[in-house]
């Protein structure tokens, strides 16, 4: 035993032997791993597979859903668009929207477009009226003049 | 001490299984305490115990006549590897699980926990002897008589140096400045 450090430094308070043995049991109660007590699991493979099984099954339910909300959302987005669509067809044309309903609207062979049509089969009768030449001679009167090459 | 004879082998699955399972009741806890006593790792130490008794349940080789000195070997072997290789497992804070029903407070299971933390690192600084001395006494509530025939020394020397074991470690904890209260 060397004592010489003990007059030169501070006494130094140490644990008393009871005071480390309680210290020890309380230290070793918890160190020991309670599975020690439970019956040996030869395949702990087992359990790892099931839950990295579970995992996965966990995963792949996330995005499910997920995609549910998109599909959803998708089918609002185009329900949305095609109530547009109906709505502006409905509506009747005006100076502003002539434009936008052309782009919207192609031609079809609906009457509308008899009714929209602005030249008549039938011609202009009051250009008939008008004279075509200085002789006075009108429209009509042009095709009844039959015409023969000269001599 | 119970040795396992060399049946173990030629028994059919069912009788060793059911021979390994008793033997893991038995000695588990023994094995837990002697790789403790060479890691200071409570959860290193069990896995070195499970590793060893997977390894003999997996072993189709020659009959192996003393089962708990073959799973001793198995389990250092397994340590030494698993220390040369230096794997940093992440793991919880030792004890938590077990605070986890307890009504304390978070200080006080926090104070536990450093509590672990200090003496096992208390415990690293001992000597190979004395650690095992003391991982024997208190973990497996072992008398001096039965420590000393696995260390092969008189009951007094195993009195002695359990006593010169906790002053040692009463001294390493004063010097990390140990709070007892």
């Amino acid at each position: 035993m060397n004592d010489n450090s003990s007059t030169n430094e501070p006494q130094i308070k140490l644990l008393s032997d009871d005071q480390m043995d309680s210290l020890l049991r309380d230290f070793f109660r918890l160190e020991v791993p309670v599975e020690l007590n439970q019956p040996l699991q030869l395949r702990p493979s087992t359990v790892t597979t099931l839950t990295v099984a579970a995992e996965l099954e966990d995963q792949l339910t996330r995005p499910r859903s997920v995609r549910f909300v998109a599909v959803a959302a998708s089918v609002a987005a185009m329900a949305m668009a095609v109530l547009v669509v109906i709505s502006a067809d409905n509506s009747p044309p005006s100076n502003g929207s002539t434009i936008a309903n052309g782009l919207l609207n192609p031609p079809t062979d609906s009457p509308n477009i008899d009714k929209s049509m602005l030249v008549s089969p039938q011609g202009d009768s009051n250009k008939s009226t008008r004279t075509v030449g200085a002789d006075g001679v009108t429209l009509e009167e042009t095709d009844s003049i039959e015409l023969h090459p000269q001599k | 001490m119970t040795v396992a004879n060399s049946e173990q082998n030629n028994s059919s699955e069912p009788d060793r299984d059911q021979m390994i399972d008793k033997f893991y009741r038995e000695h588990s806890r023994e094995l837990w305490a002697l790789f403790y006593g060479m890691c200071s790792d409570p959860e290193r130490a069990y896995d070195a115990v499970q590793e060893s008794f997977l390894r003999f349940h997996d072993y189709k080789g020659e009959p192996v006549r003393d089962l708990r000195a073959w799973l001793l070997r198995v389990g250092q072997n397994w340590l030494r590897d698993v220390a040369r290789k230096k794997s940093n497992s992440c793991r919880l804070l030792p004890g938590l699980d077990d605070f986890a029903g307890n009504r304390n407070s978070a200080e006080d299971k926090f104070a536990l926990v450093e509590r672990q933390v200090q003496v096992r690192k208390a415990l690293n600084e001992l000597n190979d002897d004395d650690r095992k001395v003391l991982v024997m006494k208190y973990s497996m509530d072992w008398s001096a008589a039965q420590i000393a025939t696995v260390m092969d020394c008189s009951p007094a020397a195993i009195d002695m140096r359990l006593s010169r074991a906790r002053r040692r470690l009463a001294e390493i904890l004063v010097e990390q400045g140990f709070d007892y209260e």
